[in-house]
């Protein structure tokens, strides 16, 4: 085979990726790159060795690591089993490593830095990996597998920044930014204007798209997410990626009939994709058959043991089935694959406190919390926990920081507005008063009080007025607790007690004031 | 036959007449026939060939007796330069039968008296392979004893006999050979330029005893993977040469290849059930396999087979150690360190299992003499190391793992030997208070050698002293994803998320537009509007008429709230002022 003759005179970037030393080895490459894709990995490894040209040398390391993949994965047996997970490793990874070294020392390949960056990554060397997949992009930027695993070594947006300046000026560099940035939950302005500026540029990018569609899930506009799934579906129907985020939103949405026809389309492309299976899994879970729906996630696990909504997802199923330590096992698995999964962490926390191990739980979710430090959720979390452990100045701190969440992150450019949740107030209150500092309790019971004219009278809002209508009692501020009782027992709540009161307060002020 | 024989009345008739009886396994006859003849005192053939006869009955004191007890007195060999024909016959038959001396002492087990038979043997005549192969095949003597030897030993004669220029080189030729066999613990550059030799003035570069020599050195600085490139070469060529076995087994082991290994095992108990190799090959599978019973049951036989056999004994010994029984395992070593005082193996081994035992000084005694044979070994450093680590000499000890990687650096080895050395170097720091720096060496060891369990609940607990409570959880999370029910790294997490939960927590905020930052508590008391509560007077719930600090009369009553309140009642003012101000 003496192809590659083509009219147009090889460039040097050509002559760099695609240059053969000899024909020899193009030959052996061409019958290793065919027994590589038929996934006789050894095979395909053992025919280029020891070839100098990139492109086969190359092929001869990854078959080697895709080879130890496939028996890592084959040693592992069962998803969730005890071979699973970090116990079993891939055992060529010391070997390529070794031998990357050597090469890389020698001139540098975009290729061989790709899989140097990838082992390293396997090993857990953010570091060096880092710098090796860096090092490969700027070299040659299109090589996207490289900017994917990038995108697992941003773990906040600090990372994220500061990759941005070590990263070259590409076009590609944007969409990386897009992703990682999604991936991160960091939706704002400059977000969005990247991936309307992108696709000006492409237009009929479904993978934009489906970005963009996932930046307004994260900002929980459920609504407009869907409509631009639907689109991608339509203008695409056999395109299965990102169909799990999909089938989460409807099911966050309650659309039972769309899942159900989403699932159907999916399982006709194709069984056995893992995308497929979570949609499956979730259409079985939205109709509570949780069995059925852990079947179908094991079977995407099965399928790539690396899906992440997976993972998490069956974690949420086994929680539903009360099977704690299950759960916490899908968790882990979960942050393992990604450390930026808030809702594992979160799971994890849940199951903890299920379990009754409060210091385990406040870990995890001081860990969700700092992913997402505007989630109030997260904060009255690490408070409940708190709470538990006896410790109510923390407890406090945590509620606190509850309510100054700021979830529409897009709206405003400040941190420090907040929401008058009730339910936290009086917690807050309640807390104070158990450590003695009535001031506090006072001021948060007020503060309750402010939220009426939004919210209008609700139990909360009752019961903090009770409260300051006895303590105003207490403190022989009649009048105050009369005008609060009276409140309380017009609006006909907490009606014995508010009438009681009043009669009370009534009889006290007579006392005072004789006819 | 015999009729013609006394016809004669010629020695060389009855030594040929007696050589046949020999041959032909009449071993009694034989005896009996040089007895009538009384050539025996004459004749040194015929003495040799007696006590040959007498050996192969196993009759070795008579031999003993017959061959006398010590060897005859070697003038300074230099000075025979000159030698007539017969005189080199005659001294074959004395070195032969120093060489019979000492195969008697070994099979009564007189190891010393065995060395110099068989040193004298070749310094009578250095052609006697024998008594030298049987001196360096199994160790019997130490590097320098070795080294001393072999200048002791006449090469002179061999150039005498050849005569000339060529002579000369025939001399040189047999001493460079010699030194190949030579231990390579010593003088590794003159083994180098031995075999330079060889290879560049004698086409004997791929010799089997020179590879085999390469091969050795390999395998002592542990480079396993090359030296089985080379004796797997030399085995193709040569299928059964018994001598490579030994090197083939161990790298082997040490590489994990149990398939071949068992292949093998079986195609030497097919065809060689008689050599002592076939059970150590059989013994090493078993061990690989972790059947140790097994095991230990073909070492002892193997080394029933031939006492003399070193592979057989230390193998016999590792089948204790590995099960743990230390007591057994130092008798077994110690009876191959007596036997074999050239390899610093057994003092090395002997040194392990008193570590284990925790006798620290003993172990030192023994680690020091292995280390006086040979300073080459990586894993020996390793143990030298260990013990200043539990003698509380942490200074040495992480010098002497520096000294391990350096060498194992120099020598090219394995990287499961740097492993070791960084984890230990990783613990010596961390009882140093070192703790960046032993972080820093546990990191490179998973790297190289993958995730271990104790590694990172090592790196955990460094984390925790050094304050990095976060990282420490996440190395303690990764040591119980390995071992789940671990009980240390159990207890070191949960101190840890103890200590976190003191720790306050502050994440960061981002912004939209991409700005940063902390807040602390008190932003958020601030937010909330706490630092504008005005304070009553503090702790009791229920003081009543205490003022609020609002300017105007304060009365204040302490005691019980039916106390008539002189307060009006009126909106108190100063509640209301607190709540509106910050909307």
């Amino acid at each position: 085979m003496k192809g590659r003759s083509s009219s147009t005179a090889l460039t040097d970037e050509d002559l760099r990726l695609d240059g053969f030393v000899s024909d020899d080895e193009e030959d052996k490459y061409c019958l290793a790159k065919s027994y590589f894709d038929v996934h006789e990995f050894d095979r395909a490894s053992r025919v280029v060795d020891g070839c100098v040209s990139s492109k086969a040398a190359f092929l001869c390391l990854y078959a080697k690591f895709m080879a130890g993949e496939k028996r890592k994965d084959e040693e592992s047996e069962m998803v969730l089993g005890p071979l699973d997970g970090n116990v079993t490793a891939n055992k060529e990874l010391p070997i390529i490593t070794k031998k990357l070294e050597t090469m890389l020392a020698e001139k540098e390949d975009t290729f061989l830095l790709y899989l140097y960056g990838v082992v390293l990554l396997k090993q857990r060397n953010e570091k060096q990996a880092y710098e090796a997949l860096v090092r490969s992009v700027s070299a040659y930027p299109y090589n996207w597998a490289a900017w994917d695993e990038l995108k697992t070594i941003t773990k906040s947006v600090d990372d994220v920044t500061r990759a941005m300046q070590d990263l070259p000026e590409h076009l590609i560099t944007h969409f990386f930014h897009v992703l990682a940035s999604q991936e991160l939950y960091h939706v704002n302005e400059h977000v969005y204007s990247l991936v309307d500026q992108l696709s000006d540029i492409f237009p009929g990018s479904a993978w934009l798209k489906s970005q963009r569609a996932l930046l307004l899930y994260h900002l929980k506009d459920y609504e407009e997410s869907e409509k631009i799934f639907d689109e991608i579906m339509q203008s695409d129907p056999y395109r299965l990626d990102f169909l799990d985020h999909y089938s989460n939103i409807l099911y966050v949405m309650d659309k039972r009939s769309k899942l159900a026809f989403v699932a159907q389309v999916a399982s006709a492309t194709d069984k056995f994709r893992p995308e497929t299976c979570c949609v499956i899994g979730n259409y079985f879970s939205m109709r509570s058959e949780h069995e059925k729906s852990i079947m179908y996630f094991r079977r995407a696990l099965n399928l790539d043991r690396n899906f992440l909504s997976a993972w998490t997802l069956l974690g949420h199923e086994f929680v539903e089935l009360k099977n704690t330590h299950a759960a916490i096992e899908s968790y882990r698995r979960a942050i393992d694959v990604n450390r930026k999964d808030y809702r594992a962490w979160y799971g994890l926390g849940q199951a903890y406190e299920v379990l009754e191990m409060n210091y385990y739980a406040l870990y995890y979710y001081q860990r969700a919390g700092a992913l997402r430090p505007y989630d109030s959720q997260m904060w009255a979390a690490m408070a409940a926990c708190y709470e538990k452990m006896n410790r109510p100045d923390d407890a406090i701190k945590s509620y606190k920081r509850a309510l100054s969440g700021n979830t529409s992150a897009a709206a405003t450019n400040q941190w420090d507005g907040f929401e008058l949740n009730t339910k936290t107030l009086i917690k807050i209150a309640k807390l104070y008063e158990k450590v003695r500092r009535s001031d506090e309790a006072v001021h948060y019971m007020e503060m309750c009080l402010k939220a009426e004219p939004d919210l209008g009278p609700n139990e909360d809002i009752a019961t903090a007025k009770s409260w300051l209508a006895h303590y105003e009692k207490d403190r022989m501020n009649l009048g105050r607790a009369l005008q609060l009782a009276q409140e309380l027992f017009d609006a006909g709540l907490m009606v014995e007690d508010s009438r009681a009161m009043v009669r009370d307060i009534g009889n006290q002020l007579d006392m005072d004031h004789p006819r | 036959m015999p009729n013609r024989a006394s016809k004669t009345d010629d020695p060389n008739d009855a030594f040929f007449l007696a050589q046949i009886h020999f041959s032909t396994g009449q071993y009694t006859r034989a005896q009996a026939f040089l007895d009538g003849t009384g050539l025996i005192q004459k004749s040194a053939p015929c003495k040799y060939l007696y006590a040959l006869s007498q050996i192969k009955q196993n009759k070795y004191e008579d031999a003993l007796a017959t061959l006398g007890d010590e060897s005859p007195v070697i003038p300074n060999p230099h000075g025979l330069r000159r030698r007539g024909a017969s005189r080199a016959n005659d001294e074959k038959y004395e070195a032969a039968m120093c060489y019979l001396r000492g195969v008697i002492y070994t099979k009564q087990g007189s190891y010393d008296k065995a060395k110099e038979a068989y040193k004298d043997a070749v310094k009578i005549d250095v052609k006697c392979f024998e008594a030298f192969d049987t001196l360096m095949r199994n160790n019997l003597l130490s590097p320098e004893e070795e080294w001393q030897f072999i200048e002791e030993i006449d090469f002179d004669s061999m150039a005498a006999s050849v005569g000339g220029a060529q002579g000369e080189a025939t001399a040189q030729f047999l001493k460079a050979l010699y030194t190949t066999r030579l231990s390579k613990y010593r003088n590794s550059s003159k083994f180098d330029d031995a075999i330079q030799m060889l290879s560049n003035q004698y086409p004997l570069a791929d010799n089997h005893d020179i590879v085999l020599a390469k091969a050795e050195l390999l395998y002592t600085q542990c480079r396993f993977e090359q030296s089985l490139k080379l004796v797997k070469e030399l085995l193709s060529k040569d299928k059964y040469n018994f001598k490579l076995y030994p090197v083939y087994i161990a790298c082997l082991f040490e590489l994990g290849m149990k398939n071949e290994l068992f292949l093998m095992s079986h195609d030497l108990a097919d065809n060689h059930r008689e050599e002592p190799v076939t059970y150590v090959a059989i013994g090493a599978y078993y061990m690989l396999i972790d059947r140790l019973a097994d095991a230990r049951r073909f070492f002892s036989k193997a080394s029933v087979m031939d006492p003399s056999f070193g592979p057989a004994w230390i193998g016999f010994a590792h089948t204790f150690a590995a099960e743990g029984e230390h007591d057994q395992a130092i008798s077994a070593y110690s009876a191959a360190a007596k036997l074999f005082q050239g390899t610093h193996l057994p003092q090395m081994f002997l040194g392990m299992q008193h570590l284990q035992l925790n006798n620290i000084t003993l172990a030192d005694e023994y680690l020091q003499i292995a280390w006086g044979l040979c300073k080459t070994d990586p894993l020996l450093m390793n143990e030298l190391g260990v013990v200043f680590y539990h003698n509380d000499h942490l200074h040495e000890a992480v010098k002497m793992f520096l000294n391990g990687i350096k060498l194992a650096d120099d020598i090219g080895g394995d990287p499961k030997t740097y492993v070791q050395f960084r984890t230990n170097l990783g613990h010596a720091y961390r009882r140093l208070g070192r703790y960046g720096e032993a972080i820093e060496e546990f990191t490179q060891a998973i790297r190289i050698g993958g995730n271990d369990a104790n590694i990172r609940c090592s790196m955990g607990l460094c984390c925790i002293l050094e304050g990095r409570t976060w990282d420490a959880i996440t190395h303690l999370h990764e040591a119980l994803a390995l071992i789940p029910q671990d009980p240390v790294a159990t207890e070191l997490l949960e101190q840890a998320l103890l200590k976190s939960a003191d720790e306050p927590f502050q994440p960061t905020y981002v912004l939209p537009d991409g700005r940063s930052f902390v807040p602390v508590d008190k932003d958020f008391d601030k937010l909330l509007g706490e630092d504008k509560i005005q304070r009553s007077e503090p702790s009791i719930p229920a003081i009543p008429g205490s003022g609020r600090g609002h300017g105007g009369t304060v009365k204040r009553r302490i005691g019980q709230p039916s106390a008539k309140g002189s307060r009006r009642g009126e909106h108190d003012p100063s509640v209301m002022d607190v709540s509106d101000s910050e909307f």
